[in-house]
């Protein structure tokens, strides 16, 4: 082939200009570290970089999230450990209590120390986490525990709110302590706090508990207490316009009893009997005595053991257009005479967050008058039952034993606005505050004709004396644990334990006992949850380390470059470089013009 | 007839006169020796017609005939048409080059670890959503996020109209290359029809051909005339004879696309014009097309789940309903509308007529009228641009004059506003909404978040401040299948843009380098053929000037023998 100058020029020029690409390529990739420099290099390569680094960033926010969730987890682990330390001396100090030959002087002293020991209980409840409560669900900016008075326990103004954080893609971890958690006010929670529901003498929580067994101590009314062991049967009951029909059914079903109560009854009814409505609204001395006649006339076993539970609603009330405003004038709502009011409450439309806003104003209303009424509300609920709740709270010019008295003139209108469409009204539970006789008689018996003696209730007076609980001679146990105006139309709920043998007479201390026995249970329980979480974190930790090192490990492998091979390529690169340049060098300095004169 | 000293004489004269012509046309290649385009030139020898004498046929010495060029034009035409696929891929990963720097994620300041932080920072609003530094966080990491792609978008604006520059700038340089070779076509012809070999000047339209195919694909032939004519690859003639047809470069009314039209036509050329930079420069516009769309539709579709979530929760101050991203959707009226109605936005319904909670995508729609509006309502269609799906029927009313309100029943409340004594919206009239068309240039941060209390982390106004719910939510919205049909995460759709804007890239410079291989060969075989070797010429000059002194040697020797004579007398 011919070969011209131009030829030559030609190819040279573009060798060493690709060799000098190459070579710039290479240099370039030693001097960054990386094989790729734009998405050009290696696009497929790049994608995967950028997916794995994209996991990279994720992981370490996972790490950040669970430094956070550790810092709860390890507050909550550290105050749920203080609980139970106060609960393991709490669990001594009632030993020694139960001990007969302390006097009350020396019950008194335990009262002291079980009430600083409330004071600290409640100071672990309000634990916080860098300026968030730890106990108060979402309400974290509220100090969430605040001690109500003497035997009243404390009040919850928290919510039952998870926290959760993300610990990997799409998972959650709950870092706060509510549900299942520390204590909340009442509320049924894991069907723990509730204890069994039966007895009003149980407590509702921890600081209910030591604030009940604080005045317990103090009144000396730990002596006598009774609970059943065991439910063996169940008395299911009808009363209706103060008739009432209870029949005991055993529970392998057999032996059917019933007594029944009616306006014509052979024996007297107590306190203002005068129509049926009175004889609805007293029933539980009618129950009593007419169960004291049952077993007379051989209806019933001596020393049959009946617990009766009476639970009622608000009379069923025409609904409210769903969606309706209801507004409360002034005198619409009445606590103990004081008007509670006027509100306006929202329209509630199967809307359970209006629902709940609507008894929070009533509670927030009723709490503003508490000064005045004695009464001191909370709420509690779950689901679309939001309850009011009200404590007698003994305080200002209400006297303890004094009755309260909840008037709603406009019932219908009002109670049915607050719930929802599908309620027909809000259902009102009186907790009753537990308050001792002043003067106990010695003998069970000697509290019929105690509580005989008291005055008649009206139709809308709910007593909270003795705990609302009287005992009959026959070993018959009344509570009324709730009761609201209106006639009684809903069925009772009757319970029985029968049998002596079953029965075991305790002590109102080993009843508590037993409680914070439970309670040091649970709390070691939700501390092993806590634990079992902040083991997760550490797992997790560990596992995206791992990940991690592998992630820069395979980015490393696709982007990164190997350097001894960059260098041997720049250094061929350079060779052929040097090389081109000295061949071509040496072609242009000869020409046949060198040989010519 | 005798031959004389004379005749010697001449005969020599000739060959002085010939070898000088030669030496001529040695300088004049060794003086292009260096010229693009140039090849090389001989002078073709031949023997003057011999007188028949007593002896026989005796020979009269020698003479340059033509003087030719040596130019392969088969080669030629196949180096040419290389350089047509040269020039498009050189074209095409020019412009590639520009838009893998915008979609650059190899180092540490991509668009993606500015995304990934925004999840980030919901995550530390969730750690701990009463914090009001991690609200600011929020914001701030949000701006950031809203600023990348406001920037890149603003990137690919710019690169869209430096590349319609350049494609204006090189038909503009089509049109001088056609214009140059029609006037070459003009003087070869003139020049060779007076019998002539024009070797320079068609040296120079060769070279023009060459520079031509580099810039689109052609065909070209030379007529009985010397003149070549110049075929564009749809049968149009760029060079006709002595008449050149110039190129323009028009925008598409609708999608500003440029278009190629020739001469006075009215349909653009584009697709017929399969090679040279100019399909390079229509082939990255497109490729910037796609790209600068895929950005938009993930700019959007973070801006419609994101706003999505945001818009249900509650801020610590109770407030709800608040959008996190602010963005442009743009609504327009046809071009070629012929009634005057405008699209606008229902105020009265929902948020500035969109109600996010329900709105259904982020797609874009059309609202197509298939017959004069008559004031009933079931005129027209709506499309969903995006799926082409046909949305109808719509809510619509009516009741107010001179406007039609309609509900797209997704989340959009629009109304087309007319003049009740003008002209309703006719047949053939069409509306659209674009969700996407200005997502990437126009998304910020909602103002209104400037008070960081308005964030929205909870899901329930009554579990303020500890409710974490919304904030978690928009975190997560990183794992979700939310793009290409619910298959991709947002990282994964935009690691995907990146790979293939990445990938277009390489196929472009790696088929630019082979072509310019395939090219570089072609014009070492035309060179071989065509170019000057200074080896050469010098060893001609010699051999040329030896026969001139030769011949200058008879010419003395012949003056000797006529000394001689002359002395006689």
């Amino acid at each position: 082939m011919r070969t011209t100058n131009s030829m030559m020029f030609l190819s040279v020029q573009s060798r060493i200009a690709r060799v000098e690409e190459m070579r710039a390529k290479f240099l370039d990739q030693i001097s960054s570290g990386n094989r790729i420099a734009s998405p050009a290099d290696d696009p497929v390569g790049l994608a995967k970089v950028m997916n794995y680094s994209a996991e990279e960033v994720r992981i370490s926010q996972f790490g950040r999230n669970m430094i956070d969730g550790t810092a709860w987890l390890t507050a909550i682990d550290h105050a749920m450990s203080e609980t139970v330390d106060i609960f393991m001396r709490v669990d001594t100090l009632l030993l020694q209590a139960g001990n007969d030959t302390l006097n009350q002087d020396n019950l008194n002293s335990l009262a002291g120390e079980l009430e600083t020991m409330l004071e600290s209980l409640v100071g672990l409840g309000n634990t916080n986490n860098a300026g968030s409560y730890l106990f108060a669900g979402h309400q974290t900016r509220t100090t969430p525990y605040s001690l109500l008075g003497e035997g009243l326990g404390a009040l919850y103004q928290g919510d039952d709110g998870q926290r959760n954080i993300e610990v990997g893609v799409n998972q959650e971890l709950m870092v706060n302590a509510v549900g299942g958690g520390y204590a909340l006010d009442g509320r049924d929670i894991d069907g723990f706090f509730k204890q069994d529901g039966l007895h009003d003498a149980d407590a509702r929580d921890a600081f209910d508990l030591l604030s009940r067994t604080v005045e317990e101590l103090r009144s000396a009314a730990s002596r006598s207490y009774q609970t059943s062991s065991a439910i063996d049967e169940t008395i299911s009951a009808e009363l209706i316009s103060g008739q009432l029909s209870v029949a005991v059914v055993a529970a392998d079903g057999s032996g059917e009893k019933v007594v029944t109560i009616s306006d014509s009854l052979p024996f007297s009814m107590h306190a203002g009997g005068a129509t049926t409505a009175e004889y609805a609204a007293n029933n539980a001395w009618s129950i009593n005595e007419r169960l004291a006649l049952a077993v007379a006339n051989g209806e019933l076993e001596e020393e049959e053991l009946v617990t009766v539970s009476l639970r009622t609603q608000v009379a069923g009330a025409a609904v409210v257009d769903p969606g309706a405003a209801v507004t409360l004038a002034a005198g619409d709502l009445t606590i103990n005479g004081t008007a509670i009011g006027p509100m306006e409450l929202q329209e509630v439309d199967g809307d359970e967050v209006v629902a709940l806003a609507n008894i929070r104003e009533i509670a927030s209303r009723i709490n503003e008058q508490s000064e005045t009424t004695g009464v001191w509300a909370t709420y509690e609920g779950s689901g679309f039952n939001y309850h009011l709740v009200l404590n007698n709270l003994a305080a200002g010019s209400h006297a303890l034993n004094d009755p309260i008295s909840i008037t709603a003139t406009d019932e219908a209108t009002s109670w049915t606005g607050l719930g929802v469409a599908s309620m027909a009204g809000v259902e009102t539970t009186v907790y009753h505050a537990g308050a001792a006789d002043p003067d106990p008689p010695v003998n069970p018996e000697d509290y019929d004709s105690q509580n005989a003696a008291l005055p008649g209730a009206e139709t809308t007076t709910v007593y909270n004396s003795n705990n609302g609980r009287l005992t009959f001679s026959g070993g018959v146990e009344f509570e009324l644990q709730e009761h609201t105006s209106g006639v009684l139309s809903s069925s009772l709920g009757l319970t029985s334990n029968e049998g002596t043998d079953t029965h075991q007479a305790m002590t109102v201390l080993s009843a508590r006992l037993m409680e914070v026995q439970r309670y040091m249970a649970h709390f070691g329980g939700q501390q092993a949850t806590v634990g079992a979480r902040m083991n997760r974190i550490d797992r997790s930790v560990q596992t995206y380390e791992e990940r991690t090192i592998n992630l820069k490990t395979f980015i490393a492998e696709i982007k990164e470059v190997d350097i001894t091979e960059a260098v041997m390529n720049y250094q061929m690169a350079q060779n052929a470089y040097e090389a081109t340049l000295a061949a071509s060098a040496r072609i242009y300095t000869t020409t046949i013009l060198d040989y010519l004169s | 007839m005798a031959v004389g000293l004379n005749n010697t004489l001449n005969t020599s004269r000739l060959s002085l006169l010939s070898q000088q012509t030669n030496i001529d046309i040695i300088g004049h290649n060794v003086a292009n020796v260096n010229t693009p385009g140039y090849s090389r030139q001989v002078g073709i020898l031949q023997t003057t017609p011999p007188l028949a004498d007593a002896v026989g046929m005796r020979g009269t010495g020698v003479e340059t005939t033509r003087i030719m060029n040596l130019y392969d034009r088969f080669i030629g035409m196949q180096l040419n048409m290389e350089n047509s696929t040269m020039g498009m891929w050189q074209a095409r990963s020019d412009a590639l080059a520009d838009l893998n720097r915008t979609f650059n994620e190899v180092g540490d300041y991509g668009l993606l670890p500015v995304i990934g932080e925004f999840w980030n920072a919901w995550e530390d609003l969730a750690n701990n959503p009463e914090g009001t530094a991690q609200r600011v966080s929020v914001v701030q990491n949000g701006k950031i996020m809203t600023s990348s792609f406001n920037t890149m978008n603003e990137d690919l604006v710019t690169q869209k109209r430096i590349l319609r520059q350049r494609i204006e700038g090189g038909v503009q340089e089509l049109n001088n290359l056609t214009a140059q070779i029609a006037q070459l076509n003009e003087v070869i012809s003139r020049n060779e029809q007076l019998g002539q070999d024009a070797n320079d000047l068609r040296d120079r339209r060769n070279y023009l051909l060459t520079q031509l195919s580099g810039m689109i694909d052609i065909n070209y032939f030379e007529n009985e005339m010397a003149q070549v004519t110049v075929l564009s690859a749809n049968g149009k003639s760029l060079v006709q004879g002595i008449q050149s047809y110039d190129l323009r470069v028009d925008a598409d009314p609708l999608t500003k696309d440029p278009l190629i039209v020739w001469n006075d036509d009215i349909s653009p050329m584009n697709e017929h014009v399969s090679g040279g930079e100019v399909r390079g420069w229509l082939d990255a516009w497109d490729d910037l097309t796609t790209a600068h769309d895929q950005l938009q539709e993930l700019a959007a579709a973070l801006i419609f789940h994101v706003n999505q979530e945001h818009v249900q929760g509650y801020g610590l101050d109770g407030t709800t309903g608040t959008l996190f991203f602010d963005h442009a959707i743009t609504l327009s009226e046809g071009a070629n509308n012929l009634g005057d109605g405008v699209l606008a936005f229902d105020p009265a319904q929902g948020m500035d007529g969109i109600d996010w909670a329900t709105l259904a995508n982020y797609d874009d729609f059309e609202i197509q009228f298939t017959a004069d509006y008559g004031g009933v309502g079931d005129e027209f269609r709506i499309l969903d641009t995006s799926t082409g799906e046909d949305l109808s029927p719509a809510l619509i009313d009516t009741s107010v004059a001179g406007e039609l309100a309609i509900d797209f029943n997704n989340g959009y409340f629009v109304k087309i506003v007319y003049d009740p004594t003008g002209t309703s919206p006719r047949a053939g009239d069409t509306f659209s909404l674009s969700f996407r068309g200005n997502a990437a240039r126009t998304v910020e941060v909602n103002d209104v978040l400037e008070d960081p209390a308005k964030i929205a982390a909870a899901d329930n106004p009554l579990e303020v401040p500890g409710n974490n719910r919304v904030a978690l939510g928009i975190a997560q919205l990183q794992y979700g299948l939310t793009m290409s049909s619910q298959s991709a995460t947002f990282n994964e759709f935009y690691a995907s843009v990146v790979s293939s804007v990445g990938s277009l890239s390489r196929l472009a410079s790696s088929n630019e380098e082979n072509s310019a291989l395939v090219a570089e060969q072609l014009q070492l075989k035309l060179e071989s053929v065509s170019g000057v070797s200074i080896d050469e010429e010098m060893t001609n000059l010699m051999r040329f000037q030896q026969a001139y002194a030769a011949s200058a040697r008879i010419i003395s020797k012949v003056d000797e023998l006529m000394q001689s004579i002359l002395q006689m007398v």
